[in-house]
């Protein structure tokens, strides 16, 4: 092969190379300020994390609150702001070659939010670009270049958070200090639509369920039509035992069924329960978010274990993690079910007249037997 | 000694045969009998039956009319139409003209004739498909006739009791024409936030003119 074949080839492989290369060119800027103060906070640790990146990058702000990263991938980032008690976290996606301003108004007080506004502001990018993770006017620091920490460090720093952050929580539900906008959603669990039938308060988890006896003359007939009347609307009949039947019913349409099915035959008797697991859902969104960053975390520290002894203690602390993890990730789901879909256990009574009790306190139920239902044939 | 044993058979004969006894009309084949109800099919489906039920003290033919026709209201039943009838051994009755439609049904028409003694309340209730009322129309007045009211006491004003008023019920909503809950249940049914409020019933419920039965 001669050479200008040779430097044929570079060329190409390098006009090839060059988007790849150019696209690692995202940057992320913002600044932190105290929100009661709205003066910068200096020195607050940004923690930045993203599955793109070999590892999460830390770097502090410097005295006017900024902070930067140039060089960056894209990918959908999570960035940490901690500083004092503050602990807010924000997540952006960050597009091919684009900027995005993020910033934070924190209080380092008292300041715990889980999850923020995410101001997110595309600028054009200079021409200029560089593969390093710059800090304008700060330190930066790689996580790599530090020291790191021993596993037993590690595992109880991540301890203190959960417990911080589920105390906080706590806190914050008693004393109705409701977050500014909906938290953040699991990425594995389906974002729950407005279930509540009577409120238009996204944040709210209800679970409706209700009871009733209906008694019809055709009972057959009427659970072909009460099972037409759930399928039709998205809902399923969970069980059906006798003239005992459990209907799944979707949330926002469990009154209008509940009262298309009333009208099926006579209503002996209804109940209707609401139960507010809001408290109960977040607390559990909580702590699978803590688990999911500690089960992160944990397979980073994996992966830098140097010696056998330490891989085994990591993927001791891992499973653990990870069987605690499923077994949230598991209620979690039961939960959103049941606020998805109202649970209305129906037991039907045939109406015949041994058994027919008067529909009022009328004593003169002779009219219940009078009625196409009981005349006509089919 | 022979004759008095003979008429003893008799007076226990007829007694055994009950209050309610109505032979199969032309058309209509008997389908289920115990001793207070009677009922009968057709081929086309219209279906016959005869109930009896113990009347009480202060029951009259309007009295009974007026429940009959608000009770089936609230059911979803309209009056169509009120009339009057003779029963087989001449006790006065009421013919009463029902219209009924179930969401996603055909409508149906249901016939009912309400007689009332001292002891007894007799219906006869006829019952079918909207477009086969023309048929039995004119059949309804024999169908009574076949029937023999008994319980009349001498000189009772029960049994010669004077027609109900013109009763009316108001049309329901389209979407509650159904076999229907009653008001407080429904009210309840129809509103999961709240525990049900009482309510009146659907239909527009003349009240009785005479005392309630005691």
């Amino acid at each position: 092969m001669n050479r200008p074949l040779i430097a044929l080839v570079a060329a190409a492989c390098a006009l090839v190379a060059a988007p790849a290369a150019a696209a690692d060119d995202g940057k992320i800027v913002g600044v932190v300020v105290d929100e009661r103060t709205h003066e910068p906070i200096a020195n607050a640790l940004v923690v930045v994390q993203c599955t793109c990146l070999a590892g999460p990058i830390q770097i502090t702000t410097n005295e006017h609150g900024a902070y930067a990263m140039n060089g960056l991938p894209p990918g959908e980032y999570t960035l940490q702001v901690l500083s004092g008690e503050a602990d807010v976290s924000k997540v952006v996606t960050l597009g091919a070659h684009a900027k995005l301003r993020v910033r934070f108004d924190i209080d380092p007080q008292s300041e715990f939010k889980r999850a923020v506004r995410v101001e997110r502001r595309a600028v054009p990018m200079s021409s200029s670009s560089s593969a390093l993770y710059m800090m304008e006017g700060a330190t930066t620091q790689m996580q790599s270049r530090e020291p790191a920490p021993s596993i037993e460090q590690r595992l109880q720093e991540h301890s203190k958070l959960a417990l911080a952050e589920r105390d906080a929580t706590a806190a914050a539900t008693g004393q109705q200090n409701e977050p500014e906008t909906p938290p953040m959603a699991l990425p594995d669990v389906e974002k729950e639509p407005a279930t509540s039938p009577l409120s238009d308060d996204f944040a709210r988890q209800v679970v409706y369920s209700g009871a009733m006896t209906l008694a019809v003359f055709d009972l057959r007939k009427a659970k072909e039509r009460i099972e037409n009347l759930v399928v039709a609307e998205g809902g399923w009949v969970q069980s059906l035992h006798g003239q005992a039947m459990v209907l799944r019913i979707p949330a926002s349409e469990f009154r209008s069924i509940a009262d298309a099915i009333g009208k099926l035959g006579r209503v002996d008797s209804v109940e209707f329960e609401a139960l507010d697991v809001t408290e109960d859902y977040y607390d559990l969104q909580t702590r699978i978010e803590v688990l999911r960053r500690t089960q992160k975390q944990l397979l980073d520290l994996l992966d830098k274990a140097r010696t056998v002894t330490q891989a085994l203690d990591v993927r001791r602390e891992l499973d653990e993690v990870t069987l605690e993890l499923e077994g949230l990730l598991g209620r979690q789901r039961v939960l959103a079910s049941q606020v998805r879909f109202s649970a209305l256990a129906l037991v039907l009574a045939e109406r015949i007249r041994q058994t027919d009790a008067p529909s009022t306190n009328d004593p003169f139920p002779w009219v219940d037997e009078i009625g196409v239902e009981g005349t006509a044939w089919r | 000694m022979a004759l008095k044993h003979a008429l003893f058979a008799l007076t226990l004969a007829a007694g055994c045969r009950g209050p309610l006894h109505y032979e199969a009309p032309r058309g209509f084949a008997e389908a289920a009998r115990d001793w207070r109800s009677i009922h009968y099919k057709a081929s086309d489906n219209v279906g016959l039956k005869l109930l009896l039920f113990d009347n009480v003290a202060g029951g009259t033919l309007d009295y009974w009319g007026a429940d009959l026709v608000r009770k089936l209201a609230a059911r979803g039943y309209a009056l169509r139409e009120q009339s009057p009838l003779r029963s087989g051994n001449d006790v006065v009755g009421t013919r009463f003209d029902f219209a009924f439609a179930r969401d996603g049904e055909a409508p149906q028409f249901l016939v009912v004739s309400l007689f009332v003694t001292d002891e007894f309340l007799y219906v006869a209730q006829l019952a079918g498909e909207a477009p086969l009322l023309p048929r039995y129309d004119a059949r309804i007045t024999e169908i009574a006739a076949a029937l023999l009211a008994k319980g009349c006491l001498a000189r009772s004003d029960v049994c010669n009791g004077p027609q109900p008023p013109a009763l009316v019920t108001v049309s329901p909503p389209e979407d509650r024409r159904t076999d229907a809950p009653t008001a407080p249940s429904e009210s309840a049914a129809s509103d999961p936030t709240s525990g049900g409020s009482p309510g009146s019933a659907r239909g527009e419920a003349p009240s009785p003119r005479s005392a309630p039965p005691a």
